[in-house]
């Protein structure tokens, strides 16, 4: 018993040494009270209050400062910091760097930097990142992000640090250096960020052991090659918008978010095994491209591709589509596709050519409809039309969807905020407020 | 239940005895550490727990283990758990931070958290019942060094 009550309190030792080293905080900082009172938050350690305040913005953490000396003591050494910073506003950059003063100068460690900076493009501004830049690295960040239009970074001068797992980066310019290996880093996101093929493989080389790599709206990648991606670690993927034109070579993904404005070229070269949710999203900006053509081309992608749990589907308009044109050619082909998501914000015009056409290219065990309330109802109209027609064979879309043997349909009560099915009588369901959003469910028995 | 379910004996602060299939007590890293250390012998006491804490500590272990229970059931579960008193809410972080589960620990600072948003210190002091050892003169000061913040 007496080894045990030493283990005991050995523990709660460690206990103290264990977060104040993590957080860098003296251990005299600490408060040690019996509980022969009713708990208050008031005998939280410094340490604990440290995990509450991470909670909230560094500004909101800041005004908890007031509530007691603990309170301001465990403020004063917070790890977590983030700024949002304005360079037009003088005192906003003052603010930011006397804080990074205090933090230089007390050697207090950093956790976690994240400075959001509008209006910038200007040496001094840079500079002054540059200086905090330099104190954050120094302070051992494992978790950076640095938005600032066209700043200049030397990326390879951040891998070199090891202590950094995280980094994001926005709207940054990227400026070409000494490749080195980085064995630290698991997550690199870029957004609005100018990359080549060139930068894009030696980020991927330099970086053997990333486990998430997210790209979005990154100019300079929409070549008429395909862009490689080539990791064993990669296990998260998520490409928004950074061109048409990919072969993926991931055997280990487990999540992979693809969005393009239209079908794209994707090559998956070692499907994983262990891919659990895997999303395309299709913006349709160009309508006029959406005809008979697009849809056969969409569901031999579907057909050629990796079985996507979600296909989601932006349409801005709801073209008539030549059903003529649906080749029955594509007898063979079979779509995978667990979820479809379609997001209509077209106006006017109902096609009910549109309707067929997409559901023959996807075939989706369930359909999610998010759109105005008509849209909705039409969606519904027609779906239930479509299983009652195609029971018997006179009706002329049949063929095109012969193999759809049931439709269910739910709708959601934003009143009960739950989710019924749907009995469908037409034209039942349009009372008011018909421009209202509203979302509904299919489930498709192929 | 299979022959082999091992049963580990937790006495709290205030002498209460809790019976627990160990598979679910080493979710508190701490009692972990002890079982595979073999140091277990009969009775593990947690001086720093009382018993009303961890009967609550317990129903979210038993609620977490349970088999084939869904993510929404879960999520409804931490809901209610975290709609607590102040006191239990703090005598949580503590037996969580004791026990070492991470989980829990997560999950009450952000409750605290979400609770302290948007309110006033005045408020928040006296919510959390935080007695504020500043003199008038020493809160002034803090307040207009970190003027930013309050604006």
């Amino acid at each position: 018993m007496f080894e045990f009550a030493r283990k005991l309190q050995k523990r709660g030792g460690e206990l103290i040494s264990e977060f104040c080293s993590e957080i860098g905080v003296e251990k005299w900082g600490f408060k040690v009270r019996l509980h022969n009172r009713t708990p208050s938050i008031d005998i939280l350690s410094e340490c604990l209050i440290h995990k509450i305040l991470c909670c909230l913005s560094f500004k909101e953490a800041t005004r908890m400062s007031i509530l007691s000396k603990t309170w301001l003591q465990a403020w004063s050494t917070l790890p977590n910091l983030d700024f949002t910073v304005d360079f037009s506003k003088g005192n906003d950059m003052k603010i930011v760097d006397d804080i990074m003063g205090r933090y230089r100068d007390g050697k207090i460690p950093i956790e976690k930097f994240e400075l959001l900076e509008f209006d910038g493009d200007s040496e001094n501004l840079f500079r002054m990142i540059d200086k905090w830049l330099d104190i954050v690295l120094t302070n051992g960040v494992k978790d950076l992000t640095i938005s600032s239009y066209s700043y200049p970074l030397f990326i390879f001068a951040i891998f070199t640090v090891k202590s950094v797992r995280k980094l994001v980066l926005e709207s940054c310019t990227l400026l070409p250096s000494v490749v080195v290996n980085c064995n630290s880093l698991r997550k690199l996101s870029l957004s609005y960020v100018r990359l080549d093929e060139n930068m894009l493989q030696a980020l991927l080389n330099s970086c053997p052991l990333i486990e998430s790599f997210i790209f979005e709206y990154c100019k300079g990648l929409e070549t008429m090659n395909p862009q490689k991606i080539k990791s064993v670690s990669l296990k998260f993927l998520k490409i928004r918008c950074c061109g048409g034109i990919w072969e993926i070579d991931a055997p280990n993904l487990v999540s992979l978010k693809y969005t393009w404005e239209d079908i794209p070229q994707l090559k998956i070269v070692r499907e994983s095994r262990q891919l659990k949710y895997s999303r395309i999203v299709l913006q349709c900006l160009d309508s006029d491209n959406v005809n008979a053509a697009w849809f056969c081309k969409l569901r031999k992608f579907l057909s050629n591709s990796i079985s996507w749990s979600e296909v989601c589907i932006e349409s801005y308009r709801c073209n008539d589509i030549n059903i003529q044109n649906l080749q029955l050619d594509h007898k063979d082909s079979n779509p995978h596709v667990d979820v479809l998501n379609v997001i209509i914000i077209w106006k006017n015009g109902e096609s009910s050519t549109f309707v067929d056409a997409l559901v023959w290219s996807c075939q989706p065990r369930r359909l999610n409809v998010d759109s105005t309330r008509e849209k909705i109802t039409f969606f519904i109209d027609h779906l239930m039309y479509m299983k009652n027609s195609s029971q018997s064979t006179s009706h002329g879309s049949t063929p095109l969807l012969s193999q759809l043997k049931g439709v269910k349909a739910y709708k959601f009560d934003r009143k009960k905020e739950s989710w019924h099915p749907v009995e469908h009588k037409s034209g039942e369901l349009v009372t008011t407020n018909s421009e209202m959003w509203d979302w509904c469910y299919f489930l498709l028995d192929w | 239940m299979s022959s082999s379910t091992k049963f580990l004996t937790l006495k709290t602060c205030d002498d209460k005895k809790f019976v627990l299939d160990e598979a679910i007590a080493v979710r508190s890293q701490t009692i972990k550490n002890m079982v595979e250390d073999d140091c277990v012998s009969n009775v593990i006491p947690l001086p720093n727990v009382n018993s009303k804490t961890m009967t609550k500590v317990i129903e979210y272990w038993k609620k977490h283990s349970e088999e084939g229970v869904s993510k929404d059931v879960l999520m409804d579960f931490d809901k209610a758990f975290v709609k607590v008193h102040h006191s239990i809410l703090h005598a949580l972080i503590l037996a969580a931070n004791f026990l070492n589960d991470k989980e829990i620990l997560d999950m009450m600072c952000q409750e605290v958290a979400d609770r302290i948003k948007g309110k006033t210190p005045e408020e928040i002091r006296k919510e959390f019942d935080i007695k504020n050892d500043f003199t008038p003169e020493e809160e002034e000061e803090i307040r207009k060094e970190n003027a930013w913040a309050f604006e």
